[in-house]
């Protein structure tokens, strides 16, 4: 089928593809063998009452491309400090009005109800100290997955970080599930790659994510 | 700003429900914003999206039906089996389809009746393209760039999936069948898709069509490293299709294999969001068989590349910057030899940006600079007055694209966009020179033609947000220079009337008419417009009422005689919704009478399509889900015609049918 003037180049290029190939597989099947990593459970990661909880709050704009029309239909919701109570609520709980009002898309599935919540941690602890907002560390905001949004899939959750002193991410725990468990995993995986604090004491936050389709 | 007060309750009433806390403490959520719809709000963003949900509720046959229901889009239709989609009456190589960014390396464009080399049973995604980001994949975007994306490559760790899928249907007895598994094993991704399909001979209100059945198998597997500085994945897929053309005996037998190497690096530094390329590398084939002879055989083998870089936003500009190389041959025996062996080049450079001028409005203006080569080898066959030597041309074509956003409101935006695109001539429209049965001419190129060149100019006004919304747009695009295949008078030695030249024996008919590849003055305008209102929307119950509509005018600017093939328009209204776990919808469309015609090209009559459809979620048990989902079409078995058709005259649309679904996931 290969007409003559064409053969060589392209099997020069299928030959480079098959070498390619056999090379991703091969280290596929290795990487296979070293198993899939892990999400923590909770339980690992409650440690004594040394760590207080901290809550966390990202850097006041966090990047996200928000066209002005969206600011500007809930103006007066942005504008209101929204009050949260010392005790972890529910996700499902968290006022919605620090976000935009969801936009209703017919292919978009509602956002899976939040699973049973977890009891509070450390809820027994004397002192919790208060996360005062910093700007001190990278927290860039993870991107919605491709296969998220094309199934229409949304969904809220809450994620507890422990932070060591260095600053580095210790370990991600899921606290409240999205109710999709590889929404929950890619929200992790993000925050213990991408995120990290400044030095300080070894520090533990509780940060909600919200993961929304317009 | 009635909606405005749920807003400013809601966070009243959050106030208040905190003030009794003595402590309150701030604490706002990283949300994540995801969009299913487009926009424009980066620059690369599709215009607009459908999501695998969407597709799954209207799995049809063909590409170009997959987009027809969106205001502005028609779809070819040669036959059940072979629909391009044409954007705001622009088709063939005028409308770039893209397969995961790189080139279809099909032989789509070449004839109405081939089909797209990409099955909807394997598109998990597709994005259409306007203004500056069509930028990035055509340098010719008056009607779009369609982009199918298949996920054969994954991007990111991919949760553990496995979905099994089934339809049957009775206007074709449609067959089909397919599965999908995804999941992550350590760093690596993986995906593997596969499907079987078959279909009969195509029902309609004029009886069964002969010629109309066919029979597709595809898969794909990939796999990707993804780290969290970016993936690089690789991924192999395949088509076998068998399918009639409506032409007595004559069936087309398709074959493609594509390998596919793509990779992101994310912030490989500091000016730089993200690198990321892309490698498509195709063998295409097709064999049209009269009876058990095979009669002529397509191939096209080529690659296509690309390299795109996301720039760090610098002050309030924001871009992406990159480069895209490609060459295919393409090449025809037999019968229909009507094309010359060709090596195709093209290489380009685009730029797409958005620049915020102020917090309402912005800037989105793109370009992109192509080279393009087509060299055709010598060549001869039965019946050709003169025997073509090698010969090559070049072209350098040059579009840009310039679009103001300006938001009036909160809920109100304008958009007003101009654009310059130039497109290089194909290798069929300057070298053709032969009998060709999917269009029944005997057509000619012309190696002296020049870019195709036009102005476009569009003005939208959308609503956004709001239980009323919707979009309206019109649009007018003025070709100085647009490439038509005009009917020339005279038989193919054009020593005479068109009767039979010396050797146009094509099966015994020996009566094609000539049609010559022309450069033509041409304008198109037209309009969209899309109303939906929101009548109930809560998590279990939702109800909308929808309106839409376009229609589209082309003619020949000297003799003000109708381009042939344009849908001429439609309107209708849809009624859908969510209840008891139901989600349903009700449609009507009337398509307006075609009455604008080319010369030769017969009328249309109206007609209106009603349709409906059904689905449902079950849960079977703690990781298992099926959806169930039953399409009725064309409800009251109306006969109607489609204006974009090459064969309008011998094949009316399907006839009343009913399709049904099942869909396990695990």
């Amino acid at each position: 089928m290969s007409t003559d003037h064409s053969s060589t180049p392209h099997e020069r290029v299928y030959a480079w593809s098959a070498a390619l190939g056999t090379a991703t597989l091969a280290v596929c099947v290795l990487g296979a063998l070293a198993g899939p990593v892990q999400v923590p459970a909770d339980d690992h990661h409650d440690h004594g009452p040394g760590a207080p909880v901290q809550y966390f709050t990202p850097p006041a704009q966090p990047p996200v491309k928000t066209k002005p029309t969206i600011a500007a239909t809930v103006p007066t919701a942005v504008a209101v400090p929204v009050a949260v109570p010392l005790a972890i609520e529910p996700v499902s709980a968290l006022p919605v009005t620090t976000m935009p009002a969801l936009l209703p898309v017919a292919a978009v599935r509602a956002p899976a109800a939040p699973r049973a919540a977890v009891p509070p941690v450390n809820a027994a602890a004397p002192a919790i100290e208060r996360f005062a907002p910093s700007l001190a560390g990278e927290f860039p905001e993870p991107p919605y997955p491709r296969w998220a949004r094309q199934q229409g899939i949304q969904g809220r959750l809450l994620v507890l970080v422990d932070v060591a002193a260095s600053g580095a991410v210790q370990s991600v725990a899921v606290r409240e599930s999205s109710g999709q468990a590889g929404l929950d995993q890619h929200a992790a995986d993000w925050v213990r790659l991408h995120w990290s604090w400044a030095p300080g004491a070894p520090r533990r936050y509780l940060v909600p994510f919200v993961f929304e389709l317009q | 700003m009635p909606s405005l007060r749920p807003a400013f309750l809601l966070a009243a009433t959050s106030l208040v429900a905190f003030a009794q806390d003595p402590a309150p403490q701030k604490m706002n959520p990283v949300v994540i914003k995801g969009a299913t719809i487009g926009g424009v709000t980066a620059p690369a963003a599709p215009a607009l999206q459908l999501n695998a949900a969407a597709l799954e509720a209207q799995r049809v046959a063909t590409l170009g039906e997959v987009l027809a229901d969106i205001p502005g889009v028609a779809t070819s239709y040669f036959g059940p089996n072979a629909g391009r989609p044409i954007i705001r009456g622009l088709d063939g190589d005028r409308l770039k389809i893209a397969q995961n960014g790189t080139g279809t390396l099909d032989a789509s464009s070449a004839s109405p009746d081939h089909a797209v080399g990409i099955d909807p049973l394997a598109i998990r995604e597709v994005q259409v393209f306007r203004g500056p980001a069509a930028l990035l994949y055509s340098s010719s975007i008056l009607g779009g760039v369609v982009n199918v994306v298949d996920n054969r490559i994954p991007v990111e760790r991919l949760p553990r999936a496995f979905v099994l899928s089934g339809r049957a249907g009775s206007a074709d007895a449609l067959r089909s069948a397919a599965f999908l598994a995804e999941g992550c094993a350590g760093d690596f991704a993986f995906h593997l898709d596969g499907f079987t399909k078959t279909t009969e001979n195509l029902s309609t209100p004029i009886g069964r069509i002969a010629d109309t059945a066919s029979e597709s198998r595809g898969a794909g597997f990939g796999v990707s490293r993804v780290g969290p500085s970016g993936y690089l994945g690789l991924s192999f897929s395949g088509l076998n299709s068998t399918y009639g053309v409506t032409e007595p005996g004559i069936e087309i037998g398709l074959r493609q294999r594509r390998w596919d190497l793509a990779g992101q690096a994310n912030a490989p530094a500091a000016a730089l969001k993200s690198v990321s390329y892309k490698l498509g590398v195709s063998d295409y084939e097709h064999t049209e068989f009269d009876g058990a002879a095979a009669g002529s055989t397509f191939t096209n083998q080529g690659w296509d590349a690309r390299v795109d870089f996301e720039l760090t936003k610098i002050g309030s500009l924001e871009g992406v910057v990159g480069i895209q190389s490609g060459r295919f041959d393409f090449a025809v025996t037999g019968d229909e030899a009507f094309l010359p062996t060709t090596r195709n080049a093209n290489d380009a450079v685009f730029g797409s940006f958005i620049q915020s001028l102020a917090t309402d409005s912005r800037l989105r203006f793109g370009f992109r600079l192509e080279s393009a080569k087509v060299s055709a080898a010598a060549w001869t066959h039965e019946g050709l007055a003169s025997n073509p030597a090698a010969a090559s041309a070049a072209f350098t074509p040059a579009s840009f694209a310039l679009a103001w956003i300006k938001d009036l409101d909160a809920r109100w935006a304008t958009t007003l966009s101009l654009t310059r695109t130039e497109r290089a001539p194909n290798f069929q429209e300057l070298f053709a020179d032969g009998p060709h049965v999917g269009t029944e001419s005997y057509e000619v190129g012309d190696r002296t033609l020049g870019k195709e060149q036009g102005w476009g100019m569009e003005l939208e006004l959308a609503k956004t947000r709001g239980a009323v919304s919707g979009s309206v747009s019109v649009y007018y695009n003025r070709f100085a220079s647009f490439i038509s295949l005009q009917e020339n008078g005279f038989g193919p030695d054009l020593s005479g009337l068109p009767i039979p030249g010396p050797n146009f024996a094509l099966g015994g008919a020996d009566e094609l008419a000539r049609y010559d590849f022309t450069s033509i003055p041409a304008d198109f305008f037209g309009a969209e417009a899309r109303l939906n209102i929101q009548l109930q929307d809560t998590a279990a119950a939702k109800l909308a009422l929808e309106f839409f509509g376009d229609t589209v005018r082309a003619s020949n600017r000297d003799t003000s005689e109708a381009l042939p093939r344009i849908s001429p328009g439609r309107f209708g209204t849809a009624l859908h919704g969510l209840q008891s776990g139901w989600s349903w919808r009700i449609d009507a469309t009337y398509h307006l009478a075609q009455n604008h015609l080319a010369v030769g090209e017969t009328p249309t009559a109206g007609y209106t399509l009603v349709g409906a459809a059904f689905s449902r979620d079950f849960v079977l048990g703690s990781a298992t889900t099926a959806r169930f989902s039953l399409r009725l079409t064309n409800l009251f078995d109306v006969e109607a015609r489609n204006a974009a058709s090459f064969i309008k005259d011998a094949l009316p649309l399907p006839g009343r049918g009913v399709e049904a679904g099942l869909k396990l996931s695990f």
